[in-house]
């Protein structure tokens, strides 16, 4: 593991080769443990991968790894940045739980990858642990996500990189192209639930409405067309 | 910004809750251009209220049709989500720049209501490119954007006995199951309040059905929309 940690993290330039931390000391004149030269090693890529990002990104990123202090929500620390290679290496936030799962029961999952195949998803057991606590606790474990998360998102958007950002980068091809994609995939939903019957839907059942709605976010998708800019 | 993307610890005992480590990932889809309020808090709550309506209506079945046997809590899940989104939505506004940084007694502020001649100087007052009211609409069709969305490409509990299901099980193409009614009816109120263009959202009569609520599926007081919280004054009551 160690191995694969360091042939990864290595620098494309650097001229290391993957090393074996247990069986062999990468620099034998240096009296250091090899952890702690791994250390400083990484400390050391991680100025440069900062470095780099910022030449490639222009100037509005690397604030993202500070405000995290502030609000108490990690993100991953960049460790390595290789635009010719276009890889981005960054670091594990540990065992941690996605906050979408806690919700899984309230819906079904695709399970197999040929047919779709629905079936009830089983309660967490941490929501029935949950269950046995006093309703004052569970808030107060939910409102402490929500204040945190709604404090990073507000100094994360807020920040001035966003707001240059807004300003400065040009278009994202790839974004929008996404969104066009996922709206036009929901024109044809619509349709089809129109024509189909399949949905009683009194306020877009009429296809001049329909058109109307797809229209308007087609053009919010990057607010270009907008008649108000 | 989605729900997958947020981690969090899920501690056996909740009295240890101060100490919990929290992250957010999936950095590789954030978009540097900074749809912020109409980006990724739109998203946000749009993912929450989507699962509102499935708890929601759950909850309006459950002493009637559910039965005693059914596993799901739903009271715990509307505990759950109104405590989430209310704080996410309060600690939003108490830190952004955006909300907080706007005079208090504006045209803009004062209900909503702008009146036309207005536009020009609310929207070139922080040399911001956008104004609230812009972002505001965005907003609406982005989170109308993904409940509609959602109700196509997602499945979701139904466990209520009116909908007739076979095996138990849901899909959205099930004709007239009220869980996927219920999120394309709430959507598209959202779509509609949004309004063909940005006079229309600005409408006297438009701001006060979203202040208000008019023809929101979910009901009055706890069941409005989240949305409009967002961008609502700080001293605004919800609970006429």
């Amino acid at each position: 593991m160690e191995q694969l940690t360091v042939a990864l993290l290595a620098p494309p330039d650097a001229g290391l080769t993957a090393w074996n931390l247990d069986a062999e000391h990468p620099f034998p004149e240096i009296n250091d443990k090899p952890h702690t030269i791994l250390f400083k090693l990484l400390r050391r890529w991680k100025c440069q991968a900062k470095i780099k990002l910022q030449k490639y990104t222009s100037t509005y990123v690397v604030p993202l790894i500070n405000i995290q202090s502030n609000s108490g929500v990690q993100v991953p620390q960049l460790l390595n940045f290789d635009p010719r290679a276009s890889t981005l290496i960054s670091s594990d936030l540990g065992n941690l739980t996605e906050l979408g799962q806690f919700f899984t029961p309230l819906r079904y999952l695709r399970v197999d990858s040929v047919a779709i195949v629905r079936q009830p998803q089983p309660i967490p057991f941490y929501v029935t642990r949950w269950e046995l606590g006093s309703q004052r606790s569970r808030q107060a474990y939910f409102t402490m996500l929500g204040t945190r998360l709604g404090t990073f998102l507000a100094h994360l958007h807020g920040h001035r990189w966003q707001q240059r950002g807004q300003e400065e980068a040009s278009h994202i091809e790839g974004e929008t192209t996404d969104l066009e994609e996922r709206i036009r995939r929901l024109h044809q939903n619509l349709m089809v639930a129109r024509d189909s019957r399949q949905f009683p839907i009194d306020q877009l059942d009429v296809e001049e409405a329909i058109d109307k709605a797809i229209a308007v976010l087609r053009a919010d998708i990057s607010r270009i067309n907008h008649p108000d800019e | 910004m989605d729900l997958s993307s947020i981690l969090v610890d899920m501690p056996d005992n909740l009295q240890d809750s101060a100490a919990l480590k929290m992250g957010v990932i999936s950095w590789a889809r954030a978009s540097l251009r900074g749809r912020g309020l109409d980006g990724d808090m739109a998203n946000l709550i749009g993912d929450l209220e989507v699962h509102r309506v499935v708890v929601d209506h759950h909850r309006q079945v459950g002493l009637l049709r559910l039965g005693q046997d059914s596993p799901y809590d739903f009271e715990f899940y509307h505990q759950a989500l109104v405590a989430l989104t209310e704080s996410i939505i309060q600690a939003y506004k108490k830190n952004s720049d955006w909300l907080r940084k706007l005079p208090k007694r504006s045209k803009v502020n004062k209900d909503f209501m702008v009146e036309p001649g207005a536009f020009g100087r609310i929207r070139n007052r922080r040399g911001y490119s956008t104004s609230l009211l812009l972002l505001e609409r965005s907003a609406f069709l982005t989170v109308g954007f993904r409940l509609l969305e959602s109700a196509f490409e997602n499945t979701f509990l139904c466990l209520d006995p009116m909908c007739n299901l076979p095996d138990g099980t849901h899909t959205p193409t099930q004709r007239d199951c009220v869980v996927v009614q219920k999120i394309l009816k709430r959507g598209s109120w959202y779509l509609k309040r949004a309004g063909s263009s940005y006079d229309d959202f600005a409408r006297k009569l438009n701001r006060r059905a979203i202040k208000r609520a008019w023809q929101w599926d979910g009901g009055r007081g706890e069941g409005r929309p989240w949305l409009p919280r967002l961008f609502s004054r700080p001293d605004h009551k919800y609970g006429d």
